[in-house]
């Protein structure tokens, strides 16, 4: 198995938003980031992965096989978390424990539970009502992490989160990845983090995917470069890949490759391009 | 399907109790007032019959199903794990109300058949309007299924008045032993048939 999870073509019309084609990757053992701005289509594809929507047409599977190939089996190798916790109000990290234990069965490892909880310092006995989002976020984790998956899927898991938490969270999810048969796709808005741990970055823009790219290639080739408007007359349109307009009144471009783009223009001034500059160049600037 | 049974009963141990002790509260003010111990075996089953329905409100509102199928869970066996917890929150309450009134027929002599019969007879028609609910619920969500539940609920009642004021004659004895055993057979029916609609309106759900 080359992929741990792979997504054909997947189209999916709402009124007001469709998904189009999307098709992408994530290579095993790595961490694929999954990014866009609210409302892109992040959380449409990977409600579509997990067969919670059916999609108009296109497929996808998950390590290795489609979910009605063994749906129980798929499913238990996996863990999901989404952008809060799900598990009902009255119910404590016990009740959470002796429940999942009967879902999961033999799987479930009940002391990695605990000492997971233990971790993030979740209280003993307190019902999940009384936990803060934090808490609750990191309980989320634990409970995707105890059965052992080989893939977890992470939708806006680290988002409404303060940045020492989602430290601990990516921590665990470094751990997690140290295992070369283990994979994760990490959708978030918050570029930061991706740029931390992930291995690749799938872009999906207005139900479109921009690029899936390997994100070193990225941080290193791509670049923005700003120039004057009289240097921007000199620079062809098929040198860069999307404009905007500088709020000094110049031009910025997008360029994928860096070197090349310095070699001809040795005069704009270039800086390398994280992650948020090149959304918001798709987001906001205008076709090279 | 075991562990969302669990779940349920975990997350509204709270409510359960509080059902259990409006049961008592009720059995004991009944027992100052006559003998009418058909009707408090009538309150039992009916509140029993509550408790599945509201299980799919706390799902709902925890939007617990997105999440459960997430899990090596499959959409029928969360049909199932519902359908499963009606049975046996109707068949505790039957039993509670079955203590009742073989209780007060043994120390009080109330009319032990009728007290049985009552007790069946309301298992029979609360399974009947969880099997009308149930398929309703999936269908239409909790919010809009709570009207449709006043009118279920309503419906027979408002029936019955209609036929008496019409001053049609009452139906021959015969007539209601028929009904008494024909009802467990409908019941069993309706809540299987209502499981396999269930399963096919969830199957279709998008969450």
């Amino acid at each position: 198995m080359k992929n741990a999870i792979e997504v054909r073509h997947l189209s999916k019309q709402y009124p007001g938003f469709a998904l189009q084609d999307v098709s992408f990757a994530v290579p095993c053992g790595s961490i694929m980031g999954f990014v866009g701005e609210n409302g892109a289509g992040k959380t449409t594809t990977i409600k579509a992965i997990l067969g919670l929507i059916r999609p108009d047409s296109g497929e996808s599977e998950l390590l290795g096989r489609p979910m009605t190939d063994g749906e129980r089996e798929i499913k238990s190798q996996i863990g999901v978390v989404f952008d809060e916790t799900y598990f009902h109000d009255n119910l404590t990290l016990r009740g959470i424990d002796k429940m999942l234990g009967r879902i999961y069965k033999k799987q479930w490892d009940s002391g990695a539970f605990t000492s997971l909880c233990g971790r993030f310092d979740l209280p003993q006995g307190k019902e999940v009502k009384a936990f803060s989002r934090g808490m609750k976020m990191k309980l989320s984790i634990a409970a995707a992490l105890a059965h052992h998956p080989r893939l977890l899927i992470l939708d806006e898991a680290t988002s409404g989160l303060d940045p020492i938490v989602r430290d601990e969270i990516l921590d665990v999810f470094y751990d997690f990845i140290q295992d070369e048969d283990h994979s994760i796709l990490f959708s978030s808005h918050i570029t930061s983090d991706l740029e931390k741990v992930a291995d690749y970055v799938t872009f999906i823009h207005k139900g479109k995917i921009v690029f899936s790219k390997n994100k070193d290639d990225l941080v290193y080739s791509y670049g923005v470069a700003r120039c004057t408007a009289q240097q921007f007359e000199r620079i062809g349109a098929d040198e860069y890949l999307r404009r905007r307009r500088s709020a000094m009144g110049g031009e910025e471009l997008l360029v994928a490759d860096r070197e090349e783009f310095s070699r001809r223009h040795p005069s704009v001034v270039l800086d390398s391009a994280g992650i948020d500059d090149i959304m918001l160049f798709y987001v906001k600037g205008e076709q090279g | 399907m075991s562990g969302l049974v669990y779940k349920d009963l975990m997350n509204m141990r709270r409510y359960l109790k509080q059902l259990l002790l409006i049961f008592v509260v009720f059995v004991f003010i009944f027992s100052f007032s006559g003998n009418n111990y058909s009707f408090v075996a009538a309150y039992g089953v009916m509140l029993s019959a509550m408790v599945v329905l509201s299980s799919m409100a706390y799902d709902e509102q925890a939007k617990w199903d997105k999440y459960a199928l997430t899990m090596p869970l499959s959409r029928r066996s969360l049909v199932g794990a519902k359908y499963l917890l009606g049975l046996l929150t109707v068949g505790a309450g039957g039993l509670l109300s079955l203590a009742v009134v073989v209780g007060t027929a043994l120390f009080s002599g109330g009319p032990m058949t009728e007290g049985l019969a009552s007790v069946g007879a309301c298992l029979c028609v609360a399974l009947l309007m969880q099997a009308v609910l149930l398929p309703c619920l999936y269908k239409f969500g909790t919010e809009k299924a709570r009207m449709m539940m006043i009118v279920i609920f309503l419906l027979p009642t408002l029936g019955i008045l209609a036929l008496s004021k019409l001053g049609l004659p009452m139906p021959e004895e015969d007539f209601w032993i028929g009904l008494l055993i024909a009802l467990p057979f409908a019941a069993a029916l309706g809540y299987l048939l209502s499981y396999f609609i269930s399963v096919s309106i969830f199957r279709k759900k998008e969450l």
